[in-house]
């Protein structure tokens, strides 16, 4: 009896690791084929086995190769995000988007448009989305603490957190004709279209707090478990929830300064990967970012193909995907109680 | 050897102080709200200054409540009420996750260790499954086992006291007795053991020491003969307790 249960702990927790390890494996090969095709398809046929015309070079490494990074980033991120936004809450149901995050990025955003009397530079634009996404994190981790928020009520704030944010958008648009801000509203709709190198400073912010996330797998994993339960277990409860506020907000105020809101990535990814494989922090944030990746990476390549000589934005393409999703996850409400 | 010394919080506690020697079990009695789940909190550092606590709580003449967080988690284990998390989490995984850090699940002592808490809460057959499956009985088994495990002493040679709050609570009687098992096997390790209790028979037979609590006031501290006596107890919990010899041992009776 003793061997029998020893064997069973320890080789159920090196079974468990083994398939993490596979996914990843799996998954890291799924978004490399993906950003082959990614970089391949479009208008423009590009032929991995012939040699490239000076045009061909610079449509690869000016328009597609920025694009697909943006993409990718953005799908890392917000999965990330959303994965640690869950724990940290509480809540399987939790995303930066269903709660309004990404709308207090983007109300930020067009208050700064606002202000600036000339167009600001990206790096004015992310740091007022991530003031905006920090702030709505903030009241919305403050609400769902103070009064011990149910899933259903938590979700009704970050809706209601949501409106509010586009309400005060719809206001700034109907009182303005000015073109930049009928290009912002092509930009909010979540479009990756006009993506270049030089917006892709964001992305050298953004990438260091996706690694730092997917490091901090142990913490979270009892930081799942409970708040008390992992103070007791040694977590600095208070100083860790507000360095992952700061993570998220980075996160998702950057991939709105990059591509607009983006919803839904940041819930079904990680909710079905938990689904699938388990909760297991350490191995779901990475696998997490890298399938957010893939999944951006595969809507974009729709959001090029669908259409014959136009494209759709990123941001219908997710949501035509996720709230199908999202609505069957509701339905059948799996592990939230 | 621990020293609890003018442990307060805010005006829920007031300031009291106990000792509790290596191996010896203490049980915490008093009535719904007067301040039993405070100090358990208050002595396993969970809650902090911005809760108002205040006091030592002494082991060797280190104040367990100025060390870092991952250093009190060493030295002791805390159980606090009943919460289950929102997530799949699988059984070996959370009591993986509440193995002392550094230990090593590939290495013999650990589990050996496992095993033995394993067996004690007869969990041997519960291992793969989702917690969010389980009766509240079994959940409970499986948080005493996590708990246990973190101070196990082959495995955590640091561990000095283990806290549980009203662990038998959600148990029934069988359960109940695997769980004052559990409690004997950690004792025996030379680990303090403390405990909130509602059953006061079992404080009666199981307790080297009882603190009785009234409204936040330590009422007495003592043997458990000399706490929990028939007008000690009718005093504080405003209700008739008579106490009766049944085969040679002491029963409490309430209205």
């Amino acid at each position: 009896m003793y061997l029998s249960a020893t064997m069973d702990f320890q080789q159920l927790i090196l079974n468990k690791e083994r398939r993490w390890q596979r996914n990843l494996l799996i998954m890291s090969v799924i978004l490399v084929l993906l950003s082959a095709i990614h970089l391949m398809v479009g208008e423009v046929f590009l032929s991995p086995f012939q040699s490239l015309s000076a045009f061909e070079q610079k449509l690869l490494l000016d328009l597609r190769l920025p694009r697909l990074v943006s993409a990718a980033i953005i799908g890392a991120a917000l999965a990330v995000s959303g994965a640690t936004l869950q724990v940290l809450l509480g809540n399987v149901l939790a995303e930066p988007g269903v709660l309004g995050i990404s709308g207090g990025a983007s109300l930020a955003m067009v208050l700064v448009m606002f202000a600036l009397p000339v167009l600001p530079s990206p790096m004015i634009f992310m740091l007022a989305a991530i003031a905006g996404s920090m702030l709505f994190t903030v009241i919305l981790v403050g609400i769902a603490r103070a009064m011990h928020l149910t899933t259903a009520r938590l979700l009704l704030v970050g809706v209601a957190l949501g409106i509010l944010s586009s309400a005060i958008v719809t206001w700034a648009f109907y009182f303005s004709d000015d073109l930049s801000l009928r290009q912002l509203m092509y930009w909010l709709m979540g479009s990756i279209g006009g993506a270049s190198w030089y917006q892709h400073t964001v992305t050298l912010v953004m990438l260091p707090v996706v690694i730092w996330l997917c490091c901090k797998g142990k913490p979270l994993d009892k930081l799942m478990l409970g708040e008390i339960h992992a103070t007791q277990l040694g977590i600095d409860v208070h100083q860790m929830r507000w360095k992952l506020i700061l993570a998220i907000s980075i996160l998702v105020g950057g991939s709105v300064a990059l591509g607009g809101i983006i919803s839904f990535v940041g819930l079904v990814v990680p909710h079905l990967l938990r689904l699938a494989f388990g909760t297991e922090n350490r191995y779901l944030l990475p696998l997490s970012a890298i399938s957010g990746a893939a999944l951006l990476v595969f809507a974009d390549i729709g959001a090029r193909l669908l259409l014959d000589s136009a494209e759709l934005p990123l941001g219908v393409m997710t949501t035509s995907i996720g709230a199908p999703i999202f609505i069957w996850m509701l339905v059948k409400s799996h592990d939230a109680r | 050897m621990m020293h609890v010394k003018h442990i307060a919080v805010g005006n829920r506690l007031l300031p009291l102080s106990f000792e509790c020697k290596p191996g010896e079990v203490v049980h915490v009695v008093g009535p719904n709200g007067s301040g039993k789940s405070t100090l358990l909190g208050a002595i396993s550092g969970t809650l902090t200054q911005r809760e108002g606590v205040s006091g030592e709580v002494l082991f060797d003449n280190d104040d367990l409540l100025t060390m870092p967080l991952s250093e009190q988690a060493h030295i002791r284990g805390y159980l606090c009420q009943q919460s289950r998390p929102a997530f799949n989490v699988d059984v070996f995984q959370y009591l993986a996750l509440s193995l002392p850090t550094g230990a090593n699940i590939s290495d013999e002592k650990v589990r050996d260790a496992v095993n033995i808490v394993i067996e004690l809460v007869q969990l041997q057959d519960k291992l793969h499954r989702s917690i969010q499956t389980l009766s509240g009985g079994e959940w409970q088994r499986v948080r005493l086992a996590g708990v246990c495990m973190q101070v196990w002493r082959t495995i955590n040679p640091y561990s000095q006291l283990l806290i549980l709050d009203e662990p038998a609570a959600p148990l029934d009687i069988a359960q109940e007795g695997l769980l004052y098992q559990l409690i004997n096997a950690v004792a025996a390790q030379g680990i303090g053991v403390l405990v909130a209790n509602h059953d006061l028979n079992r404080t009666l037979r199981h307790a080297d020491k009882v603190l009785l609590l009234n409204n936040g006031v330590l009422h007495s501290l003592g043997h458990a003969d000399e706490v929990l006596t028939e007008e000690g107890l009718a005093e504080v919990f405003q209700t008739q307790v008579r106490k009766i010899v049944v085969e040679e041992r002491p029963y409490l009776i309430f209205d």
